[in-house]
This record gives structure tokens, C-alpha cells and sequence, in this order.
């Protein structure tokens, strides 16, 4: 198991395209995103991911993360991507730019 | 006669008290004194902001890169003049208090000694022990019973750390990957650190360990930097290179003349990223050696990030000349 924290400071994009860098570097598999706050240090935003280590020449599913806007509904976003052959990785509160946000990863 | 003794003894300490020399460091030049027309007032500052911001937006990377590291100079330029006058005033202003404390001490001492009266060398004696218990809290309050030396090492130090940081991240990265925000994150560190506060809390850390994982976590988060959409995708066509080589060797891995030819492909790209290969390694720990390569981009103290482009280079570099990916 593999823990990284990344910066919750940044955009959602920014966060996928870290996530995903990581996984093709190890390779990995994301298996928990979550945000870490600290009580220290109130201002830094970091969120959690753990990656289970993959084996050699194991393909690394394309990782989405899709936030749920205000006032969507994040059954509906479940049942498209399901529909889409997706599977569920987490659907959690983390930090995007900043602030608390539902975010939903499928691959 | 007791009371002409009395105010002889006064006399005699008040006048040994006040004889703390007094030290001064060597006159500036005027072009680094504190009141230097040099000074990166609110103003200027303002105005070079709003131009780095248009650049930035433009975008101008190239103007906007050359005005933050300008920015940062100054800002650089006038904590660091100030902190030499802080370091010059913590100084004195600690040996003058230590300095009459001690001549203080020595006239209470003597006063204790030659007065004659039980009752006054009592008296004496009490006010004396009071001065060193006032002397120790003061000590102990404001400077944590560190010397004065101690401290401005320790300042010295961090403050070399903090600035080596900036500059390592101003040469290394454009204005969008190090923004003149994240560097006012850092300028204030490096002001923080010239700081007693800052010396005290630094020495604390050293050793105490919960300080010391904090400041660890800290690091961690500022080393692992987003990655953008071009690394990527990089990253992607090595991966997926690799995962070719491997499932193409997999399928004949038993026979060790069909495996050769993936096994060489592994062995040169390994010769190009300069990597020891071991005599005995079997060919799967050679691709185990390979994939490790690529691993590292995940561990900031191997690959910073700063270097992240340029290790991904040269793996695609290494991979094309070992034929694993194509041309």
C-alpha cells in the first residue's frame, strides 16, 4: 500500500491528471481519496490518496474524478457512468481549489 | 554613619551598574542602510504586481518569470537588510542586559560583604537572590536559556535552507509552475526563520518529533507537485511501452532465445539510464530494474519535481534508443 498526500489547493483536473501520474508511474491502483485536514496547520489542504501496488504489465484503467455540483444529483452521475461500463473508486468529500467538494472517481 | 554606608553602597551600584560599554557594529553604505531609497515600497511593489499579473494573463510567461524573480529579489533584498539590523539589535541589546545584570550581581555581592548589620546583609542577601530568580525568568521566557549565538545560527541556517528553496524553484521553474503567490509563501518562511520566535520553534523541532513529522509532512506535500496533462500523457506512452515489452516477454519467458531479444531491448535501456545491472539478474528482475526506473517519478527525493521533465526525457530517450519505443 502506497499513501501520497496532493494539494487540495489545486483544480479538480489537476488532481486527476496527479492521481493518474501516479498510478502510471508505480503502477498503481487508487483504492481511498480522502481529505486529510490538519489540525496544525489549518491553511494547508491536503487530501489523501492510498494505491495498491499493480503487477508488472498490468494494464492502469484511465482514472476519472467528476464533483458534484450544487444542486445535481450524484445518483445520476453513479447510474450514466455505470451505464458507461465505469466502476466506483470513491465517492468522498475533498478538497478542490480550496474547499470542500463531493468528488466522485470511477475508472 | 549606618545611613551615610547605605547610600555609599547605592552609589557604588548604580555607578558599576551603568558601565556596560557600549558596542556598535561598523557604519553601513548607505546603499544597504535601513532607510536606503533602495526600499521596495507599497507602491512600487503594486504597480510591478499589476504588470506581472497582465503578463501572466496574457499569457507572457517569459516577462511575467523575469518580473516575478525581480519581485523576489527585492523582497529578498530588504528582509535580508533587516534582518541584519535585528541580528545586530538582539545582539547588543542581550549583552547590555547581561552585562549591568552581572554588574548588578558583583556590587550586591559586595555590598553584602562589607555591610556590617545582620538586618542590611539579610535585606542584601534576599534582594540578591530575587535579581538571579529575575535574571533566570528573563532567560528562560524570552530566549529559552539559549545563548545569543545559538540562535542566530540557527536562524542563519534556516534562512540559508528557505533561501536555497526560492532559488532553486526561480531557476527552475516558469512563472506558471512557481507563481509570484506560492513565492510570497515562501518569502515569508524565509522571514519567519530570521525571527527569535522562528529560532526558538526551528530548535524545538529539531528535537521534538512531532515537530520534526510535521515539518517532514510539509516537505512532502511542497515536493509531490501536480502533474500536468503533458506529463501525462508522457508517462502514458512509457507505461504502456513497457507493458508491451513485458507481456511480449511473458509469453515466451520460458524460452530463453525467443525472451532474448525483449531481455537486450531491457539491458540497453538500462545501459542508457546508466543503471548498474547486477551479473546474476534474472530477466525478470531485469524488468523489475526497468520499471523502477519509471517508479522513481513518484518519489520526491529521487526525481523533484522540478526535474520531473527532464527524467521523463530521458526515459523516452533511453526507451526509443533500446527500441521499446518506437521511433
Amino acid at each position: 500500500m502506497e499513501k501520497f498526500p496532493i494539494d487540495g489547493t489545486t483544480s479538480l483536473t489537476d488532481q486527476q491528471n496527479t492521481l493518474r501520474f501516479l498510478e502510471l508511474a508505480g503502477p498503481f491502483k487508487l483504492l481511498t481519496y480522502t481529505k486529510q485536514a490538519d489540525p496544525a496547520n489549518p491553511d494547508a489542504k491536503p487530501n489523501s490518496a492510498t494505491f495498491d501496488k499493480l503487477p508488472l504489465g498490468a494494464p492502469v484503467p484511465q482514472l476519472i474524478l467528476i464533483a458534484v455540483e450544487a444542486g445535481q444529483n450524484a445518483a445520476d452521475i453513479i447510474a450514466t457512468q455505470l451505464a458507461a461500463g465505469k466502476r466506483i473508486v470513491f465517492h468522498e468529500t475533498v478538497f478542490v481549489s480550496g474547499n470542500d467538494a463531493e468528488v466522485i472517481g470511477f475508472r | 554613619m549606618q545611613k551615610i554606608k547605605a547610600c555609599l553602597i547605592i552609589v557604588v551600584i548604580a555607578a558599576i551598574s551603568s558601565c556596560t560599554p557600549r558596542l556598535t557594529t561598523p557604519k553601513r553604505t548607505k546603499v544597504i542602510s535601513v532607510d536606503t531609497e533602495l526600499l521596495y515600497t507599497v507602491k512600487t511593489f503594486n504597480d510591478d504586481y499589476a504588470v506581472y499579473k497582465t503578463d501572466y494573463d496574457k499569457p507572457d510567461l517569459v516577462a511575467a518569470t523575469l518580473l516575478r524573480d525581480r519581485m523576489i529579489k527585492r523582497i529578498e533584498f530588504d528582509i535580508e537588510r533587516n534582518f541584519m539590523e535585528y541580528k545586530r539589535v538582539l545582539f547588543l541589546n542581550r549583552a547590555g542586559f547581561n552585562v549591568a545584570a552581572d554588574f548588578f550581581e558583583i556590587g550586591l555581592g559586595l555590598a553584602t560583604t562589607v555591610t556590617t548589620g545582620a538586618g542590611a546583609k539579610t535585606v542584601l542577601g534576599a534582594v540578591l537572590t530575587a535579581f538571579k530568580g529575575d535574571r533566570l525568568s528573563f532567560d528562560q521566557n524570552y530566549f529559552r536559556e539559549k545563548t545569543t549565538e545559538t540562535l542566530i545560527l540557527k536562524m542563519e541556517a534556516d534562512r540559508t535552507e528557505v533561501g536555497n528553496r526560492i532559488n532553486d524553484k526561480m531557476s527552475k521553474l516558469q512563472a506558471d509552475k512557481y507563481t509570484f503567490e506560492e513565492a510570497l509563501v515562501d518569502l515569508v518562511d524565509l522571514f519567519d526563520a530570521g525571527t527569535l520566535q522562528g529560532a526558538l520553534v526551528s530548535l524545538a523541532a529539531d528535537t521534538g518529533k512531532q515537530a520534526a513529522d510535521q515539518k517532514a509532512k510539509k516537505q512532502e506535500i511542497d515536493y509531490f507537485r501536480t502533474a500536468s496533462a503533458e506529463q501525462v500523457a508522457t508517462l502514458t506512452t512509457l507505461r504502456a511501452s513497457f507493458s508491451k515489452l513485458y507481456s511480449d516477454w511473458s509469453k515466451v519467458q520460458g524460452n530463453q532465445t525467443a525472451a532474448k531479444p525483449f531481455v537486450d531491448k531491457v539491458k540497453a535501456a538500462l545501459k542508457e539510464l546508466q543503471v548498474t545491472i547486477p551479473s546474476t539478474a534474472t530477466d525478470a528482475a531485469l524488468l523489475q530494474l526497468l520499471n523502477d526506473q519509471i517508479t522513481k517519478l513518484t518519489d520526491a527525493t529521487a526525481v523533484p519535481s522540478v526535474d520531473r521533465d527532464a527524467y521523463l526525457k530521458k526515459l523516452t530517450d533511453a526507451f526509443r534508443k533500446a527500441g521499446i519505443l518506437e521511433q
